[in-house]
C-alpha cells in the first residue's frame, strides 16, 4: 500500500501547475463584488434578535409580576379560609349538642336544681354523659356572677346529682350567655382535641355545599412552577442497528398542580448515530436501488439529528420527602433535521464496495410519539432540584414515511423552581 | 514580467484597502499552486475553481489575521483544504458515476500493481475516486492527516476514515489496472 502512495504522491507534487485562466479571475472579481454589496450577517442577526432579546425579557417581567401578585392573593385567601374553618366546628357542636338535648327534656323533668332570684323563664335541661362537659362548668369564676356572693348558686351546685344522672335546671341568664358558653367553648376545644368525644353529644353534620364550577377551577390552579436544563445520552433502539450512540440537551418546564402531579413539557435536540444492514423508512434510511445488480447493500451510515417536542403528565412519589421517585407519560413530535446517509454496497464476487451519500432534508413536524420517563429526584434546596432520569421514545401510531427509530435515553436535570 | 515584479507585502497591504488590482495579482501569482491542489480533491476542473475561488475570498476576507512572520503559502494550503472539506460536506449527496463495476473486475484478478512513468498523470485516476474516498486519501497521503485529525475534519468515525482509505486504495489499484490494459489493448 505504501507504495501505491509513494507513485501517487511523487507523480502529483511533480506535476506542473496548470496556467492561470482569465476567466477564473472574472468569477473571483464577480463573486467579491457580490460579497461586497452584502451586509455582513452579524448586522442583520441584530435586527432579528434585538426585538426577540426584549420581548422575551419584557414578557418574563411581566410574568413574574403576575405570578408574584396572584401568589399574595393566594396566601391571603387561604389564610381566611383557616379561620372560618375553625370557628365553623366549635361552634356548630357546642350549640347542636346544648339546644336539642335541653328541649327534649323539658317535659320529663321537674326543676330540683335552682337559683333563687335568678329564675328565668326558659328552662334547660343538660344531659351530662360520663364524661360531661358541664362539670367542668363548675369553677370561681361562675360563682363570683351571682349577686349574693355565689351561696346561692354554691347550694345549687351542692345539689347536682351524681355523675351519669340527667339534670333539669331553670338556666340562669348570666349562665347561659356570659360565662357558660366561654368556659364550655374551652372545655369542649380542649376534648375535641385530646379525647374521646362523650356518645351523648348529637351532631349534625354540616350541610355540603355543593362546589361552584369557578371554585373547582380555582382550586386546580397551579402551585408551582419550575424550569430546568437536561442533558445525556441517547440510543437508537431496534433490529439491524449497531454502534448505537448519540447524545441530547434540552430545556424543560414544569407546573405542579400539587404536591404530586405536575404538567411538564420540553424541547429536545438529540443527535444519534447509527450503522444498520437494513434499508426502511422505520430507520430513517429511504430504500436505494444498488449500481448493479451484482452489488448488494452493505450497510448504512446514518447520523440523525432531530428536534423532539413533548409534553405530559409526572406523578412523584414520596412528596414530601428529598429523594422523590416519579414516572412521566406524554405525547411528542419530532422534527427531522437534514442529515446525510452513507450507503455502502458490496460487489459479490469481488467484495470491492462502492458508496453513496445522500442528503435527507428536514422533514415537516411529525406527530404520534409516546414518551414515558422514570427517574428521581433529589431536591437539595427549596428552590432548586436535580433529577436523573431514563426516557423512552416510540411511535404508536406506524406510519410509512420518513421517520428516526425508537430512542432509549438516560441523562440529568436541574430545575429552579418559582 | 507580473512575476518580477511581485512584492507580497506591498500586494497584501493593497488586499487589506480592497484594492481589485492587489487582489488578481495575489490571485493571478498563486493560482497555479492553488489550483494544483483543488484539483486533487475536485472530481473535474469546474469543481476546482470552485473551492480555488471559495477559498480565495477566505484569504481575501481574513487577510488582516495572516502573520507575515510565517511563509505565505502554508497558510494558503490550509485554507484550500478547508475549503476543499467544505465542498465535501456540501456535494456529499451527489452520486458517484464511474465505471467501478469494470474495475472492480479488474481488481480481483492478481495482477501486479502497475508502475506509473514520470510522464503518467494519476490525477484523473483519483478524481475517479468518490469523493468520500478521494479527500480522505489526500488528507492522508498527500497531507500526512493521521486517520484520528481525519475524523475530526471531517466529523467522521476515525474508523470510517481507515475503511475509506482501504477502499480508496482498493479502487485505485483496480482503476491503474484497467488503465494500464486499455493503454495495452491500444497499442
Amino acid at each position: 500500500m505504501e507504495d501505491l502512495f509513494k507513485q501517487f504522491r511523487e507523480n502529483l507534487e511533480s506535476r506542473p501547475e496548470p496556467p492561470f485562466e482569465e476567466r477564473d479571475w472574472q468569477d473571483m472579481q464577480a463573486r467579491l463584488e457580490r460579497d461586497g454589496n452584502k451586509r455582513p450577517a452579524a448586522f442583520g442577526l441584530w435586527w432579528f434578535a434585538l426585538p426577540i432579546a426584549l420581548l422575551l425579557s419584557g414578557g418574563n417581567i411581566f410574568f413574574f409580576w403576575q405570578w408574584k401578585a396572584a401568589e399574595r392573593k393566594i396566601v391571603q385567601v387561604e389564610i381566611r379560609h383557616d379561620t372560618i374553618y375553625h370557628t365553623r366546628i366549635i361552634h356548630t357542636s357546642d350549640t347542636v349538642f346544648s339546644t336539642r338535648v335541653l328541649r327534649e327534656r323539658v317535659l320529663d323533668y321537674q326543676a330540683s336544681f335552682a337559683v333563687p332570684g335568678m329564675a328565668l323563664p326558659t328552662k334547660t335541661v343538660f344531659e351530662p354523659s360520663p364524661q360531661s362537659e358541664i362539670r367542668t362548668v363548675k369553677s370561681p369564676q361562675i360563682l363570683q356572677q351571682y349577686p349574693d356572693d355565689g351561696q346561692s348558686a354554691q347550694a345549687g351546685w351542692a345539689n347536682l346529682p351524681p355523675n351519669g344522672e340527667k339534670v333539669e335546671i331553670e338556666r340562669p341568664k348570666v349562665l347561659n350567655t356570659t360565662i357558660l358558653p366561654i368556659e364550655t367553648i374551652q372545655a369542649l376545644r380542649y376534648k375535641h382535641r385530646y379525647q374521646k368525644r362523650p356518645d351523648s353529644i348529637v351532631f349534625i353534620p354540616a350541610k355540603r355545599q355543593k362546589k361552584a364550577l369557578l371554585t373547582r377551577i380555582y382550586e386546580a390552579r397551579p402551585r408551582g412552577f419550575q424550569l430546568g436544563v437536561s442533558g445525556g445520552w441517547v440510543y437508537p433502539m431496534g433490529k439491524n442497528l449497531d454502534y448505537q450512540s448519540g447524545s441530547s440537551a434540552s430545556v424543560q418546564a414544569a407546573v405542579e398542580f400539587s404536591p404530586r402531579i405536575r404538567l411538564w413539557a420540553d424541547v429536545i435536540y438529540s443527535k444519534t448515530y447509527f450503522l444498520t444492514d437494513r434499508m426502511g423508512n422505520d430507520l430513517g434510511v429511504p430504500v436505494v436501488e444498488p449500481p448493479s445488480d451484482e452489488y448488494v447493500f452493505s450497510r448504512a451510515e446514518v447520523p440523525q439529528p432531530l428536534w423532539q417536542y413533548s409534553a405530559g403528565l409526572q406523578y412523584l412519589f414520596r412528596p414530601t420527602k428529598r429523594l422523590k421517585p416519579f414516572v412521566g407519560l406524554g405525547y411528542g413530535a419530532v422534527s427531522l433535521l437534514s442529515y446525510d446517509v452513507t450507503y455502502e454496497f458490496k460487489h459479490l464476487g469481488l467484495g470491492v464496495e462502492w458508496d453513496y451519500d445522500r442528503t435527507e432534508n428536514g422533514k415537516g413536524l411529525m406527530a404520534n410519539f409516546g414518551l414515558f420517563h422514570a427517574g428521581l429526584e433529589y431536591q437539595f434546596s427549596k428552590k432548586w432540584n436535580a433529577q436523573i432520569r431514563a426516557n423512552y421514545r416510540a411511535e404508536f401510531g406506524k406510519t410509512s414515511s420518513l421517520k428516526p427509530p425508537d430512542v432509549l435515553g438516560i441523562g440529568g436535570a436541574l430545575n429552579y423552581r418559582f | 514580467m507580473r512575476e518580477k515584479d511581485f512584492d507580497l507585502l506591498s500586494v497584501m497591504q493593497g488586499c487589506l484597502k480592497s484594492n481589485r488590482d492587489s487582489q488578481r495579482r495575489l490571485y493571478e501569482h498563486f493560482n497555479g499552486y492553488a489550483m494544483s491542489i483543488c484539483l486533487r480533491y475536485s472530481k473535474n476542473r469546474e469543481e476546482a475553481v470552485e473551492i480555488l475561488n471559495d477559498a480565495f475570498l477566505k484569504v481575501f476576507n481574513h487577510l488582516s489575521q495572516y502573520d507575515t512572520a510565517f511563509p505565505f503559502k502554508p497558510w494558503l494550503r490550509r485554507i484550500l483544504i478547508n475549503a476543499a472539506i467544505d465542498q465535501h460536506r456540501k456535494n456529499r449527496n451527489m452520486v458517484v458515476t464511474l465505471d467501478l463495476a469494470a474495475a472492480a473486475e479488474l481488481a480481483a484478478e492478481e495482477l501486479p500493481l502497475p508502475i506509473l512513468s514520470k510522464d503518467e498523470d494519476v490525477l484523473p485516476i483519483l478524481q475517479k475516486l468518490s469523493p468520500a474516498y478521494r479527500v480522505v486519501f489526500n488528507l492522508y497521503v498527500m497531507e500526512g492527516y493521521a486517520h484520528q485529525e481525519i475524523a475530526e475534519l471531517l466529523g467522521i468515525d476515525p474508523r470510517t476514515s481507515r475503511s475509506n482509505l482501504l477502499r480508496a486504495t482498493q479502487n485505485l489499484r483496480a482503476l491503474m489496472r484497467k488503465k494500464s490494459l486499455d493503454i495495452a489493448k491500444l497499442n
